[in-house]
């Protein structure tokens, strides 16, 4: 039996804005078992990032947490005040952030940073055993210990982020949060990058969680994947299973819309509408708007996220039927 | 220490039923059949590196650096590699943003070739009108201070074109053929007051309402969600066909330039590397940066495997090259050859897919 790592119950969540109240994450349930990759896969403003931020309670003071539970190794974070949750960060479980850049400050060095890190959540550790810890990080993620003592100017895309990835394992984590960890990169680097995070995460059997707005970089690293749209989970399945029997109008929109140089060329079938505004969302599912299987029910009840077989989950009243 | 343009064959691409065009040829022999509509040769742009205040500075940065192509009428040329390659630059050369060192550059304009440095008032005018240019971020690329009328309509106030009637019904029309509908319920709202994809529809609009020949796109759909892109990626290529525009597509994405273009371009350090027709390039690569660049390109699929590209290190700035293949340093299959002989030419290796490398 595999322990279960994060297990995301009915998980809801506002933001509270001048113009009213914005439903970023709605009822959202999914778990992540040791040793698995899972993928979380959206557009922009579909809940994606919130639900990362949530996991850490990294959260912007107008957020609201409307109810549901976020247990990590079996305990509820939701109700944790800022000190109780403390532990959690870093050790329990730790982020990559979209933008490398950003993440590091400028005026210190990064093995120093790395360092901080260390001392700050790892207590009773030496300079010397921290400086010894950083050097073994920075060998695991393929940058060269010698680069320590630079600055992150002095860094490129790809190293910058490798540092990341190296603060991120620093207290060895349960789990990681990779929220769009190659968005800024150049190809070549950012399937240099991706590999080296998958052997990692193979390595070293932490559990991980990548957030990307790109289908063919969630398909490359998952093993099971999660369509989000307007706020809620509205697919979640085996990889494999998914890309050969998507069950939400949703995510068989996301595929046809999706260029690929490698296969045969197919049109590329455009998704009519736009995302809707979730200062207002739509009743019932909200996707409604834009489906194609739209059906009566569908702009009224909101659909059970419900086990279609196998594990496969889809939220929809008139699935895509495979042939 | 500039490459001369007489390194560089013309890589001759001619639409179909043409012979090969000969750089030797004189513009004028040609049949006008056979003439692109936009042909470059040897163009060169070098950005000096500052030196400090008072202080010339030696160093270059060869951002373009001698590149050739041919756009034939209603085609599309994809222009796609890492960024800092020269793309971009390319681009902004084209519509005559900036200037080049060297190199020659000429549109087809009622009939004759014209060579873009020697244009002057109204010829330059007129080149405005024929070239126009759509923007990566269309957050960035409007006038949040004009209406969506006004942005669609300056183009036509700037040439002189219709009275305001007229222009009124132009950018209308204009409005429901980017799928703007009903156009009266834009015509008079701000940028702010519409999403992504809506904002870059208003970007193309704009450019193709003065009925321009051709069209530089630099990454326009590289902002958009993936269920917009589509649809304007679809929108680009109906209105392309429909009003026989053609286009340079600057793309850092295969799979995007795979779906808009004929043809491909792939550069790398201000040089272009591989050159030919699309599904040609990408079933068989033949330059050791093209095939890396590709089976970099993750894919949509969990049940493919890709094999890990074959490339070295990352890429470095082009300041002063040395008189050697650039992509030297990363290549797999680097040789003697390639360090002690200038960059390759760009030859046809056959069925006019170019190449620039000694190996293949």
């Amino acid at each position: 039996m595999t322990k279960t790592l994060l297990k995301v119950e009915n998980f809801s969540l506002h933001y509270q804005t001048r113009r009213g109240e914005v439903s970023a994450v709605d009822d959202v349930s999914f778990t992540l078992n040791e040793q698995e990759a899972l993928g979380l896969v959206g557009e922009s403003g579909c809940g994606k990032t919130s639900i990362a931020i949530s996991l850490l309670k990294l959260l912007p003071d107008n957020a609201k947490i409307l109810g549901g539970h976020i247990y990590i190794n079996g305990t509820d974070i939701v109700p944790m005040s800022e000190d109780e949750i403390r532990p959690y960060r870093w050790r329990r479980i730790a982020m990559v952030f979209q933008a490398a850049m950003n993440s590091l400050n400028p005026v210190y060095r990064v093995g120093d940073q790395i360092a901080e890190a260390l001392h700050t959540h790892i207590e009773l550790m030496t300079d010397a055993q921290a400086r010894e810890r950083v050097a073994e990080l920075f060998r695991l993620v393929g940058l060269d210990p010698s680069l320590m003592d630079r600055y992150p100017h002095e860094y490129s895309g790809g190293m910058r982020q490798r540092a990341v990835i190296a603060l991120a394992l620093s207290c060895n984590p349960d789990i990681i949060v990779a929220d769009e960890p190659t968005t800024a990169l150049d190809v070549i680097v950012q399937d240099n990058l991706l590999r080296e995070m998958k052997n990692l995460q193979k390595r070293l059997g932490t559990g991980m969680i990548y957030i990307s707005h790109d289908i063919a970089v969630i398909a490359e690293v998952s093993d099971r994947i999660g369509v989000m749209y307007a706020g809620r989970l509205v697919e979640l399945a085996d990889a494999v299973d998914i890309f050969e029997r998507p069950l939400h109008p949703y995510t068989f929109a996301l595929m046809s819309a999706f260029p690929s140089v490698k296969g045969p060329k197919r049109p590329l079938l455009a998704l009519p509408g736009e995302p809707p505004d979730l200062l207002n969302p739509p009743a019932g599912c909200r996707f409604h708007p834009r489906c194609p299987r739209v059906k009566d029910i569908c702009r009224h009840e909101v659909p059970a996220f419900q086990d279609f077989g196998n594990g496969h989950f889809a939220a929809c009243w008139n699935p895509v039927e495979v042939k | 220490m500039a490459e001369k343009t007489s390194e560089n064959p013309l890589p001759a691409r001619v639409p179909a039923g043409g012979s090969a065009a000969n750089r030797a040829d004189a513009v004028g022999e040609r049949s006008q059949a056979n003439q692109p509509l936009v042909r470059v040769e040897g163009l060169q742009k070098l950005y000096p590196v500052e030196a400090g205040l008072f202080r010339r500075s030696h160093s270059h940065i060869h951002a373009v650096d001698g590149i050739s192509f041919e756009i034939g009428r209603g085609q599309s040329l994809g222009l796609v590699g890492e960024s800092g390659c020269g793309k971009t630059t390319t681009g902004k050369l084209l519509v005559k943003l900036i200037d080049p060192t060297a190199g020659q550059m000429w549109l087809q304009t009622n009939g004759t070739p014209v060579e873009l440095s020697k244009l002057k008032g109204r010829e330059m005018k007129n080149f405005r009108r024929k070239v126009q240019m759509i923007f990566q971020d269309p957050y960035e690329s409007l006038n949040p201070r004009l209406t969506i009328f006004d942005t669609v309509a300056e183009p036509l106030v700037v040439q002189n074109i219709g009275n305001v009637v007229e222009q009124e019904e132009r950018v209308a029309e204009m409005l429901a053929l980017v799928g703007l509908a009903p156009p009266a319920s834009f015509l008079f709202r701000f940028p702010h007051e519409l999403s992504g994809g809506q904002r870059q529809r208003v970007a193309i609009a704009r450019a193709l309402i003065v009925e321009p020949a051709f069209v530089i796109a630099d990454e326009p759909t590289s902002m958009l969600d993936v269920s917009i892109r589509t649809g304007i990626m679809n929108l680009m290529q109906e209105l392309a066909q429909r009003l026989s525009v053609s286009y340079l597509y600057i793309t850092h994405d295969l799979a995007v330039a795979r779906y808009m273009c004929d043809q491909i371009a792939v550069m790398y350090l201000g040089k272009i590397v591989e050159l030919g027709e699309t599904e040609e390039v990408l079933q068989h690569p033949k330059h050791p940066y093209t095939r890396a660049l590709l089976s970099a390109v993750p894919v949509p699929d969990p049940r493919l495997k890709r094999e890990p590209a074959a490339i070295k290190g990352g890429v470095s700035k082009p300041i002063d090259p040395r008189p050697r293949c650039r992509f030297y340093d990363r290549c797999p299959l680097a040789a003697k050859v390639c360090e002690e002989n200038d960059h390759p030419p760009l030859e046809d290796k056959g069925g006019q897919h170019f190449a620039a490398c000694y190996l293949v």
